[in-house]
């Protein structure tokens, strides 16, 4: 397959993803379609890395995936604790941080 | 030594004691800084005789020596040194004060000797009397403006002496106030004279003084504006109500400040400016009706208050007024010569005045005063030589000054000749209100006051009272002290007006029409400009006829007040003729209503003014709009933006990726 | 061949993606996102990048997508009525500018103009994808991103600790906010003087 079939689907599931987090409420399943976005870029580093014959690209998302699991485990840590408070585990309702 | 260092000591030695009794003040006993005070005046006075001796040893050319000490700034063609210019006028000056001011340190040194402030008085008095020095030595304008601010900053902190009496600080600070629009008054003339001479210092403007044409805008308006800075200082129609308020600090003070020196600065400015005014004659008559005006209602208030010091303060004025009026129509030698005689006699009457209030506990009104003459012989004879003199009666010296003075103004001829006149309607009723003073002080039946001091024994008042509003108050700082102290008892304050007394007798001989004439050969040099000073010599009719006119007038007026205030025991005369004449009686009381004038016209709408000021421009333009306006916009700007803040992820989430959409389409159709 | 397993794997990364985003149990989407990334390994595969896949299968799947599993069993995750937050025009305007963003993008990428991306790609070469060359690369190339990277592990471990530890010493984890705390004042009677993570990294004040 010609290198442009995988980058329109990166550009497809990039933009379900983004579509995702304007819609979910849930902040885990906003995480998830952060990680959908994450997934995304990561499928066109490795294209262009074929496609350019270097494995720049193949490092740079093994690199992502090590950020992504990081941001994971801080994002879900973070939701554990509000859970723990007992707040409700919704972004509306999560506001207090305003001007 | 020369002439400028006996010039400079002048000045060295008052600032030092002031200056060393202020550092030494909790260190050494008061005594010792009533000898220093004391002490440095006299130096001071040694000095001023010294530098009299150098000056009549240089040639009659070059008796003005002007010595610079210091550049003090130099620039843009201002050139303000700290120099000061010897000449006849200034040692004239100098003598007279450092002279007056050496008695009146001696009769503090026992007057004030209760009161918890007297080291402080000592300092001031020294400040003072080194300001007045520094003012008629200045050899430029710019200097004199410093000594005349000093002057009455000296004059503000001696009023308000008695810091806690109310009525002293309220008479402190309009005196203060009425300064200060006189010294506006002194700047702006500065400026008017100096930008057509483009110099400070005096004798180069006076060289310079004809480059203005006669009469010229610049020069009266100068002119006038200096008369106003001079009426502030010496107490003239209209800025003169702060003088009989001013009588609410001791006595020695009203004795230096207010009869001998400080008033006398105005009179001194004239004189010493007079190529300004002889150039700038309509400012100068000015001042000469404004003189005449000052002395006629002084006189009439004088005739009816019944405060002892108030009379001698309105006294003051009304003999200022002569000087000023002489001093205007360029009789300068009758003027000077006034101010001499005047310092004599006036302080020495503010001193006897002194001794019969202290008698009488500190009571000032004469409404209450009475039959002290066998009780107080020393204070009577002094009080008596001093009215005398104040009423012109031959051989006493204020009989010849004022009457040089009214000569040379009919000499002057034109309408000078009515001013003369008046001077004469004043003369008369001079005579009039210091005997009646005297006569009410002095004569009829001794009260109890001065029964207790005949039997050896001073009047003490059960509980130290304020004498204007007879509130009570306490001797501690601030305050009179407990004890009075009386010229019988008191050697220093017998020294200093025994010397006063003998100055008001025999200091006429000076000047005596045709006969001696040491006061106009002394000032010759400095007046040598002056086409007047000679040509205003009195011929001898007029010398003689005014003696006679004179004499008449005041031995008339002795006779009218012994008529009417000791021989109508009842006093029923006066009485009657105050019914009479009740409209003119109550004018005469009220001060011809200048404070309340004055109040209405200047002080009430200044006061509304601020009020405007403070409640409707301070708060509502300037806090609200000028500042509010910009905080206001400000707050609302960032609440606009705050509202980004809303606190939505999903929101924040948005806002990123329509900007990423944005920005991706932007550059989208600008690469196609 | 290679075209029909691309077309597989693309379903199974498209049929994934949408039900992460679609469907309303957490469980489920984190199940969805599941197969979505197992089809992007197969992805890689397609793309010569062998090691990318497996570290993608094994880290990815295996480790990240085991916590969040975990995570969600605890948190449990009501079903979110999505019709509670702003309504369908929300729904819709999402969708139009998720439309728009990919409409861009493909345009920015198929419009470029790059001639290798019209091929097959022209770069492979013997040991493309194995782990010695990356391995390589990781260790000269790449050190310092390497070691940022192990640093930034060590980090979000650490962090995870404490966010998620349970509060110990405290008499009563009661439901407060920040902006309690704000709005009064900071008085010490609320929450026992929680006032966030950073004072519970302190200890708890002394009393």
């Amino acid at each position: 397959m010609s290198m442009e079939w995988y980058l329109v689907l990166s550009a497809l599931v990039f933009s379900i993803g983004a579509g995702g987090i304007l819609v979910r409420r849930n902040p885990l399943v906003i995480l998830l379609c952060l990680e959908l976005m994450l997934n995304a870029g990561n499928l066109a580093l490795v294209t262009f890395a074929r496609a350019h014959g270097n494995q720049d690209g193949q490092i740079f998302a093994l690199i992502v995936m090590v950020v992504a699991a990081c941001e994971v485990a801080v994002g879900l840590g973070l939701i554990v604790a509000i859970y723990r408070r007992k707040l409700p585990v919704d972004v509306d309702e999560l506001r207090e941080l305003q001007g | 030594m020369s002439l400028e260092t006996w010039g400079w000591m002048i000045l060295a030695f008052p600032l030092g004691g002031t200056v060393l009794i202020a550092f030494t003040s909790q260190i050494l006993p008061s005594k010792v800084h009533g000898v220093i005070g004391t002490l440095a005046i006299a130096l001071a006075f040694v000095c001023a005789v010294g530098a009299l001796f150098q000056l009549q040893d240089l040639g009659e050319d070059e008796r003005q020596v002007t010595s610079v000490a210091w550049d003090y700034a130099n620039t843009v063609g201002v050139n303000a040194q700290l120099s000061i210019l010897l000449d006849p006028l200034a040692i004239f000056m100098a003598l007279v004060v450092s002279g007056i001011s050496t008695l009146i340190h001696l009769y503090s040194v026992s007057y004030m000797r209760s009161d918890v402030g007297y080291t402080r008085f000592f300092a001031y008095l020294n400040f003072f009397v080194f300001s007045m020095l520094l003012l008629v030595l200045a050899g430029n304008f710019f200097f004199l403006i410093v000594g005349w601010a000093f002057v009455g900053a000296a004059s503000y902190l001696l009023i308000s002496f008695w810091f806690r009496r109310t009525t002293a600080t309220k008479a402190g600070i309009k005196a203060f106030v009425i300064n200060v629009v006189g010294d506006v008054g002194l700047v702006l003339g500065t400026y008017f004279i100096f930008k057509t001479t483009g110099t400070l210092d005096l004798l180069g403007a006076f060289d310079a003084a004809s480059e203005f044409s006669h009469n010229d805008t610049d020069l009266v308006a100068g002119c006038i504006l200096l008369l106003v800075g001079a009426f502030a200082k010496s107490a003239q129609v209209p800025f003169h109500t702060w003088l009989p308020d001013a009588m609410e600090g001791p006595t020695p003070v009203s004795a230096l400040i207010h009869a001998a020196t400080m008033v006398t600065a105005g009179v001194y400015l004239i004189a010493r400016m007079h190529p300004f005014f002889e150039q700038a004659p309509t400012a100068a008559d000015v001042g000469s009706v404004i003189g005449c005006v000052t002395l006629l209602i002084a006189a009439t208030i004088a005739l009816v208050v019944t405060d002892l010091k108030r009379v001698i303060a309105y006294s003051t004025m009304s003999q200022i007024g002569y000087m000023i009026m002489g001093v205007a129509s360029f009789a300068y030698v009758g003027g000077l010569f006034h101010l001499m005689t005047h310092a004599f006699f006036k302080a020495l009457l503010f001193m006897a005045a002194g001794s019969v209030i202290s008698a009488m506990a500190s009571e000032q009104n004469l409404d209450k005063m009475g039959g002290f003459k066998r009780a107080m012989p020393f204070t009577f004879a002094c009080m008596a030589i001093g009215g005398l003199s104040l009423a012109g009666v031959p051989p006493f010296a204020g009989f010849f000054s004022k009457d040089e003075i009214l000569a040379q103004l009919i000499t002057r001829g034109g309408w000078f000749v009515v001013l003369a006149v008046l001077g004469y309607v004043g003369a008369f009723m001079t005579a009039i209100y210091t005997w009646r003073m005297i006569f009410r002080a002095f004569y009829g039946p001794p009260v109890e006051q001065a029964r207790e001091l005949e039997d050896g024994h001073l009047y003490h008042a059960p509980e130290p009272t304020n004498p204007a509003t007879g509130e009570v108050e306490d001797i501690d700082v601030g305050f009179p002290g407990p004890d009075h102290q009386i010229a019988e008892r008191e050697w220093t304050m017998k020294v200093a007006m025994g010397v006063l007394a003998l100055g008001a007798i025999f200091a006429g001989l000076l000047q005596v029409g045709h006969l001696t004439s040491v006061i106009h050969d002394f000032l010759e040099p400095t007046f040598h400009d002056s086409p007047y000073y000679d040509e205003l010599e009195p011929s001898d009719g007029a010398t003689w006829g005014g003696w006679v006119a004179g004499t008449v007038l005041s031995l008339g007026g002795i006779f009218l007040a012994w008529q009417l205030w000791v021989v109508d025991r009842e006093r029923t005369r006066v009485t009657a003729l105050r019914a009479r004449l009740a409209g003119v009686y109550t004018l005469f009381s009220h001060k011809w209503y200048f404070d309340e004038i004055i109040d209405a016209v200047i002080v009430r709408p200044f006061a509304m003014f601020g009020r405007f000021a403070r409640n409707v421009f301070e708060r509502v333009v300037i806090n609200g709009i000028l500042v509010g306006g910009p905080a206001g916009a400000v707050r609302a700007g960032s609440a606009a933006v705050r509202a980004i803040q809303s606190g939505f992820l999903r929101y924040y989430a948005a806002l990123l990726l329509v900007g990423v959409t944005g920005l991706g389409l932007y550059f989208l159709i600008s690469a196609s | 061949m290679a075209e029909v397993f691309f077309f597989l794997a693309a379903i199974g990364a498209l049929a994934g993606a949408l039900g992460t985003v679609a469907l309303r149990n957490p469980f489920y989407s984190v199940l969805a996102l599941v197969v979505h990334l197992l089809s992007l390994a197969a992805l890689f595969l397609l793309l010569r990048a062998e090691f990318v896949a497996a570290a993608q299968v094994i880290v990815y799947v295996g480790a990240v997508m085991v916590l969040y599993l975990f995570v969600v069993a605890y948190v449990g995750g009501g079903a979110d009525p999505i019709s509670r937050a702003g309504s369908p025009s929300l729904r819709w305007a999402s969708a139009l500018f998720a439309g728009a963003l990919f409409v861009e993008l493909t345009i920015a990428v198929l419009g470029s103009g790059l001639s290798v991306l019209s091929t097959e790609g022209t770069g492979w070469f013997e040991g493309f994808g194995t782990p010695e060359q990356i391995g390589q690369l990781l260790l000269t190339d790449f050190l310092l991103a390497f070691e940022v990277a192990s640093m930034l592990l060590l980090v979000a471990a650490v962090g995870a600790v404490v966010l998620a530890r349970r509060r110990t010493g405290l008499e009563d984890p009661r439901e407060i906010s920040v902006g309690d705390l704000m709005r009064s004042g900071g008085r010490d009677e609320i929450g026992g003087g929680e006032a966030g993570t950073m004072i519970e990294v302190e200890g708890p004040p002394g009393r």
